[in-house]
């Protein structure tokens, strides 16, 4: 399958919040209600369209326990995006996101787009945490901020595609060195539909395309 | 103390009526005796329905159990006593097709002679691995005097009569003919005589040299009924001389002759040599040991001519890569012309040779690994194995990765595919027929005690065990069986000393069981308002409450799937006994509720069938999985509960079918295998173990250590989850099961090796096998995406073997590479040793 860009994003957060679900949904477009619990680091992708070009999401959804940790920050190294996520219905997964994005800051690279997500926004009954007091943390942090329900699928296709967007843009502006895999951009070989105006991004191409 | 229900079944079953009726008095356990007793027929039933369809051939009532020995002279009923005890053991010698293991012969009344005037009955069989056209293997079992109750447990007490104290000269030569396959156990450490001593562990064909055939003259007994001696390689020794006193030695060699191809010596007629002719690789290499021991006859010098010829026309096609079947051509006509002799085999021969060299070719292994592969008898399947891959389209794309190339195409999960590989990948785990509870009895003396436990160790780690049912066809849904939670809970100290006698054993399984409901207590009589003041416990069991479910959640047994009447009758009885309220306030919390009143029972649960789901049994058993899991927060505080312990439980429970035995099964587990290391907070035990796996890897195969430390995946990170949960979450659950049972028994099966190591020999050896593949990794991104890829197709048998080689290679350094810390084991006190610690 050809691509313009491959992106790597890494799904963080506390056990239990739905990392593995939101990334079956957005992978699958189905909801398992019991989803065995991450050892490790799981994968998925997916294959999406941003201005007209085919980006595939290399995404690595790691283990939410603190034991796991030393192991899950070496998955940080080549991250272009990572999907924070809490439990709206849980508040001290809310808590905990600020030693979230301490490690990340430590270990990704200083231009890592990431997206707040609180999750589970279809139990609303049991809502602990507001939407607004996940958009003041996102904003005070400089994040961007949904709120999805892997169930539901409510804004999940969104939550990706956007980070996506984001990093994308980033690109565009010329931010990203491409051709330096340590932002978690690789430059597929297709080049997907490039369209004649986007004069960085056709650059960029061929001078990777040679090695790859 | 509903949860403690099966304790008690389980102990019945181990014990028989007598020990659970004790235990009973002894008020751990309140049970409605319906669900106990259902169970042991559960446990009986094979060999009751085994002994129905004996007795029609056998003609002979199963109920009289045979003399262990006979005084001969004058005992006009020694010829044909004997014919009826076989009938009750056959449920465990023949019944083992779900093992891919199918008998060729068996034939009862096959006597050992000890001394003039003494000998012992038994059953002689012949097996081979179904599956993958496996060697064949010769056993031979005594019987036993305790008749159908051999069947049930190695905790049974004996009454044995005793057998003739002096060992002679036959017991001397049944020694084990090789290291490979233990044979008879002639040490008899506890200084008992025991019969049992004499049996013949599975011999694989290929060990045998000759066949010795002796008719049946006149008078003594050694000489009134005709008898086969089988001539090893190893030494020229012999297996014990068996004198078929029914008759069947035509039959036998018949049977034989399908499996190996016999001919008559030059020099004596009575002689006949032996070659595996299920392997015309091996069959050779026979011939080639033959020359080097000087007796080669002409056939067999000409095999090995042909396969030199053979291997090096076969080199440009390895070359060749891929396999392609048209390149094979002439080699097989080339074997077929020296295959005149045997030209009725001979499209079954060709067969196996396009097979076998095709999957060598493939192989790329240089020749001589194949020759002491090969020689080993070790190959087959391999072959087997390749053989598919070679079908595959991707098979190329991974080059020699064996087997792995195959599973790769197999379906990810849940399907008929998934079951057929991993029914294929069972078989090929084990070298030698699988352990059956008969066999097993013969490593008791007669009082019961295990008087080699390391032997047994070995056999399960070259055989396995067993499986309780033929379920060929889906593995997950067979019960464990008794025998697997009887060797488990030898394996991991259940009974404390194993050379303990039953009665001892009952008492130390009766003891822990006691105190883990003093355990249990600790934490399931903490109310809501001491659990409010308790933060620490009160995390705990939130993160535990989220984690059983979410543990094995796909695998029948955790849904509650009904295995047979015994647990429609528990469930029925539970429900009625819950609906009466008596024992309500006694139930402990579902898991959902976390301290919550149990939900009621609904009516549609009230009988489920056999092969139905039971949100009752489900319940149940989740149950069991948190309660293990928080009773162990409570006896190790320190290490408390982390994700992954859950995995390592749910496997021990789904064995062990009990919660109190599975939890002390998790303690040795724990603190004697090492997992504990595992969780240690500062994650210094998983570091330890991933430095072990670089040191094996630096000493195996340094061009790769280098080039992944050039692309700083040196640290292995990529084998996290390996060694983490040692491959179970790379493996469907009754692989992973199959694969623990040989890793708790390495230490005692592979010399130097300490235990809880092998699994980093495993890890090592798997990367090795995959070098290829890691060479052209660029990243440690790369890495960890094919340790992922691999999920649900390790090529596990090759990956065993290969440690195996890596074990002895590596020696000592290798020894040094994975030296364990000493573990952690504070407060182990009802920890129970290990089988020999």
């Amino acid at each position: 399958m050809s691509y313009a860009y491959l992106f790597k994003y890494i799904i963080i957060g506390d056990t239990g919040v739905g990392k593995s679900c939101l990334l079956l949904q957005f992978t699958d477009k189905r909801f398992q209600p019991v989803h065995d619990l991450t050892i490790g680091v799981e994968f998925g992708a997916r294959l999406v369209t941003i201005d007209g070009k085919q980006i595939k999401l290399q995404i690595w959804d790691t283990a939410g326990q603190e034991s796991f940790r030393s192991i899950t920050r070496s998955y940080y190294r080549g991250a272009a995006g990572a999907l924070l996520v809490y439990d709206i219905t849980r508040r001290e997964t809310f808590h905990h996101l600020a030693s979230w994005l301490e490690d990340a800051k430590q270990h990704a690279n200083a231009n890592m787009t990431i997206m707040l997500i609180g999750n589970k926004s279809d139990l609303t009954h049991r809502r602990q945490v507001s939407t607004e007091e996940g958009e003041a943390f996102a904003k005070e942090h400089g994040l961007v901020f949904m709120e999805t329900s892997a169930k539901t699928a409510h804004n999940v296709e969104d939550a990706f595609i956007n980070t996506a967007r984001k990093i994308h843009e980033k690109i565009e502006s010329g931010i990203f060195d491409v051709s330096n895999e340590s932002y978690g951009i690789k430059v597929g070989l297709g080049g997907g539909t490039v369209r004649p105006g986007e004069a960085q991004a056709s650059a960029a191409t061929p001078a990777k395309s040679n090695c790859c | 103390m509903s949860v403690l229900l099966p304790v008690e079944d389980a102990f019945r079953l181990v014990l028989g009526a007598h020990g659970a009726h004790e235990l009973g008095n002894g008020g751990v356990a309140s049970s409605p005796h319906s669900h106990s007793h259902s169970r042991v027929s559960r446990a009986s039933s094979s060999s009751a329905s085994a002994s129905a369809s004996a007795s029609a051939s056998a003609s002979a009532s199963a109920s009289a159990p045979a003399p262990a020995s006979e005084a001969l002279p004058g005992a006009a009923s020694s010829s044909s006593s004997p014919a009826s005890p076989s009938s009750s053991f056959q449920s465990s010698s023949s019944s083992s097709k779900d093992n891919a293991f199918e008998t060729l012969f068996a034939r009862d009344n096959v006597c050992i002679q000890l001394t003039q005037n003494a000998r012992i009955a038994g059953r002689i069989t012949l097996t081979r691995n179904a599956h993958v056209h496996g060697p064949a293997f010769l056993a031979w079992l005594p019987y036993n005097s305790g008749g159908a109750a051999a069947t049930s447990s190695i905790a049974l007490p004996k009454t044995t009569t005793t057998t003739t104290k002096s060992a002679n000269a036959v017991a001397n030569t049944a020694a084990g003919p090789s290291t490979s396959t233990s044979t008879t156990t002639t040490s008899s450490s506890s200084g008992k005589n025991n019969k049992h001593m004499y049996a013949v562990h599975p011999t694989c064909i290929s060990e045998i040299h000759s066949i010795h055939q002796k008719a049946p003259p006149f008078r003594t007994f050694a000489r009134s009924f005709a008898s086969i001696t089988f001539v090893l390689h190893h030494n020229h020794e012999t297996l014990p001389t068996f004198f078929f006193v029914g008759g069947g030695t035509r039959e036998m060699l018949g049977a034989l002759a399908s499996v190996a191809r016999l001919t008559q010596s030059a020099e004596d007629p009575t002689i006949l040599l032996v070659n595996d002719l299920a392997d015309p690789l091996s069959r050779s290499l026979v011939g080639l040991d033959l020359a080097l021991t000087g007796a080669l006859p002409p056939m067999a010098h000409h095999h090995s001519q042909q396969q030199h010829q053979r291997r090096s026309v076969s080199s440009p096609v390895q070359r060749g890569g891929g396999g392609g079947g048209n390149d094979d051509l002439p080699i097989v006509q080339g074997f077929t012309a020296f295959l005149g002799a045997a030209a009725a085999a001979a499209t079954d021969i060709i067969n196996d040779i396009d097979n076998m060299f095709v999957s060598k070719a493939e192989a790329g292994a240089n020749a001589t690994e194949e020759v002491v592969a090969a020689a080993e008898g070790e190959r087959e399947e391999d072959a087997a194995a390749r053989l598919r891959a070679t079908s595959s389209a991707s098979a190329a794309e991974h080059g020699d990765l064996g087997s792995f190339v195959i599973l790769k195409d197999a379906p990810p999960s849940g399907d008929g595919g998934t079951r057929a590989r991993m029914v294929h990948q069972l078989a090929m785990v084990h070298e030698e027929p699988p352990v059956t509870a008969r066999e097993l009895s013969t490593f008791l003396d007669e009082e019961g005690r295990m008087c080699t436990p390391s032997a047994v160790l070995r056999r399960v780690f070259r055989g396995g065990l067993e499986s309780s049912t033929p379920s060929t066809s889906a593995p997950e849904l067979a019960p464990p069986s008794a025998l697997q939670r009887d060797v488990w809970a030898l394996l991991l100290g259940l009974y404390g000393d194993p050379q303990a006698t039953p009665a001892e054993r009952a008492e130390t399984l009766k003891a822990k069981r006691r105190r883990y409901a003093e355990l249990r207590m600790q934490w399931s009589s903490i109310d809501g308002t001491q659990a409010r003041r308790f933060s620490k416990f009160r995390e705990r069991r939130q993160q535990i409450d989220k984690d059983v479910p979410r543990t094995d959640s796909a695998h029948p047994y955790f849904n509650g799937y009904v295995v047979d009447e015994a647990e429609v009758a528990a469930l029925v009885a539970r429900n009625r006994r819950a609906s009466s309220g008596a024992s309500r306030a006694s139930r402990s919390s579902s898991i959902e509720g976390g301290g919550a009143e149990a939900e009621p029972i609904v009516d549609e649960d009230a009988a489920p069938g056999v092969g139905s789901y039971s949100h009752e049994l489900k319940a149940h058993r989740l149950d069991m999985l948190r309660g293990l899991l928080l009773t162990y927060g409570m006896y190790h505080f320190d290490l408390g509960y982390c994700q992954g312990m859950s995995d390592v439980a749910s496997l021990l429970l789904s064995v062990m079918d009990n919660e109190a035995d599975a939890f002390w099964c998790f303690v040795q587990v724990m603190d004697v295998h090492g997992f504990a290391d595992n969780f240690l907070s500062d994650e210094n035990g998983m570091a330890r173990q991933l430095a072990s796996v670089r040191d094996l890897l630096a000493l195996a195969d340094a061009e790769l250590m280098a080039h992944l430390e050039s692309i700083e995946a040196d640290n292995l990170f990529f084998l996290y989850r390996w060694v983490l949960l040692r491959f179970k979450r790379e493996l469907l659950l009754e692989e992973a099961t199959r694969l623990w049972e040989v890793l708790f028994c390495s230490h005692e099966s592979l010399e130097g090796l300490d235990v809880g190591t092998f699994h980093l020999y495993l890890a090592a050896a798997l990367v090795t096998i995959h070098r290829d593949a890691l060479l052209r990794a660029e990243s440690l991104d790369d890495c960890l995406r094919w340790a992922n890829s691999l999920k649900e197709c390790l090529p596990l048998a090759e990956g065993l073997r290969r440690a195996e080689s890596l074990v002895m290679e590596l020696g000592t350094k290798g020894r040094e590479a994975v030296a364990p810390c000493v573990a952690d084991v504070d407060g182990g006190g009802g920890g129970g040793g290990g089988v020999d610690h």
